[in-house]
């Protein structure tokens, strides 16, 4: 049954949609969905509204799940923290049928998230889509957005180092609507898939969205796959041609990432 | 080296000009004038030039100057190959 639900998450309600079905019936896939947050989350949430519908479709059981202090869920951004996140994580896997497989699929810094929670379950497959590779990346992003603001207003100029600084002696700072704590900063830095290779999880799929089909995989992510690989994972990796719809200006669809990510699922 | 079509490209598929992109001249005007072009299609121009052309950006390098006209953008893209 389709539905949109709150779970109790250690900090405050969790919004989540999924198609679950009654425990112990058949054999079937049991997949969490990790969105990415801030402003990547609205523009990309129909993308994953539209797989998490096609795989329930398929029979299986699906979760996607806002993180606390993103989306519907309880709680500012501000106050979120990398603990927070990954006990939200756990408590939505065990919402899931103890019995069967459990599969994760990530999306951004979503992906990231996902990485980082295969090593505390018992998972079947990782599948990144357009994975940040680093945290790291996040918070560049999220600062630039800061700085790209000041380049058209008024106001004094900040830098980089100076924003930084800022967050290194825990200020919270406001980026489009968004408070960025100095903890969730730290927090996001410590992040980074090379270091963390999903040594337990069986396969990885790894999908990145580019602008024509012949290009290659970034630079970025192909050294981490190359790293994991050396320690033993076993990783399909595609290009889907899309506009990469978590950052367009209009809200774009990209029915190919939902189409590759369900073949991954198929049989 | 990027060439000004490179960076043209980028940015028209970033802003998603369709047509327009083709219409971009080394000339043209991009902050305050491409009503695209906020703060949140800066920070996605510099990332798909990062990510397409191989550059790493330092922040503080940034200024206005530098998303003023496409010439400006193209420049700043190859002061930093």
């Amino acid at each position: 049954m389709r539905s949109a639900f709150f779970l109790d998450g250690v900090a405050g309600s969790l919004f989540c949609i999924g198609a679950l079905h009654a425990r112990g019936e058949g054999q079937r896939r049991k997949i969490l969905i990790v969105p990415p947050f801030a402003e990547e989350m609205n523009k990309s949430r129909h993308v994953l509204a539209a797989l998490s519908e096609g795989l329930a479709a398929a029979g299986h059981d699906v979760l996607m799940l806002d993180l606390f202090g993103t989306g519907d869920s309880e709680g500012d951004f501000s106050e979120a923290t990398l603990d927070i996140w990954r006990a939200d994580l756990d408590t939505a896997i065990r919402c899931l049928d103890p019995q069967g497989n459990l599969e994760l699929v990530g999306l951004r810094a979503g992906a990231l998230l996902a990485a980082d929670t295969v090593n505390r379950h018992e998972v079947k497959s990782l599948t990144l889509l357009h994975p940040l590779a680093e945290g790291r990346q996040q918070l560049t992003q999220m600062l630039r957005l800061r700085l790209a603001g000041g380049l058209m207003g008024e106001g004094k100029k900040e830098t980089a180092a100076q924003l930084r600084q800022r967050l290194e002696q825990g200020e919270c700072i406001e980026i489009a609507g968004y408070g960025l704590s100095g903890r969730l900063a730290q927090d996001l830095e410590s992040l980074a898939l090379k270091k963390n290779p999903p040594t337990c999880v069986a396969q990885v799929n790894w999908i990145e969205l580019a602008a024509a089909a012949d290009r290659p995989l970034m630079p970025a992510s192909r050294s981490v796959i190359d790293a994991w690989r050396e320690r033993g994972s076993a990783i399909n990796s595609s290009v889907v041609v899309c506009d990469q719809f978590w950052a367009t200006q209009e809200i774009a669809r990209c029915p190919g990432v939902v189409r590759e990510t369900m073949k991954y699922f198929a049989g | 080296m990027a060439t000004f079509e490179q960076v043209r490209q980028i940015v028209g598929d970033v802003l998603q000009l369709g047509d327009r992109t083709a219409k971009l001249e080394p000339e043209t005007a991009l902050l305050g004038n491409i009503p695209e072009f906020d703060s949140m299609a800066v920070v996605s121009v510099i990332t798909a030039l990062e990510d397409q052309l191989g550059i790493f950006v330092e922040d503080d390098d940034i200024t206005g100057d530098t998303f003023e006209t496409l010439a400006n953008l193209t420049a700043f893209v190859q002061s930093k190959i």
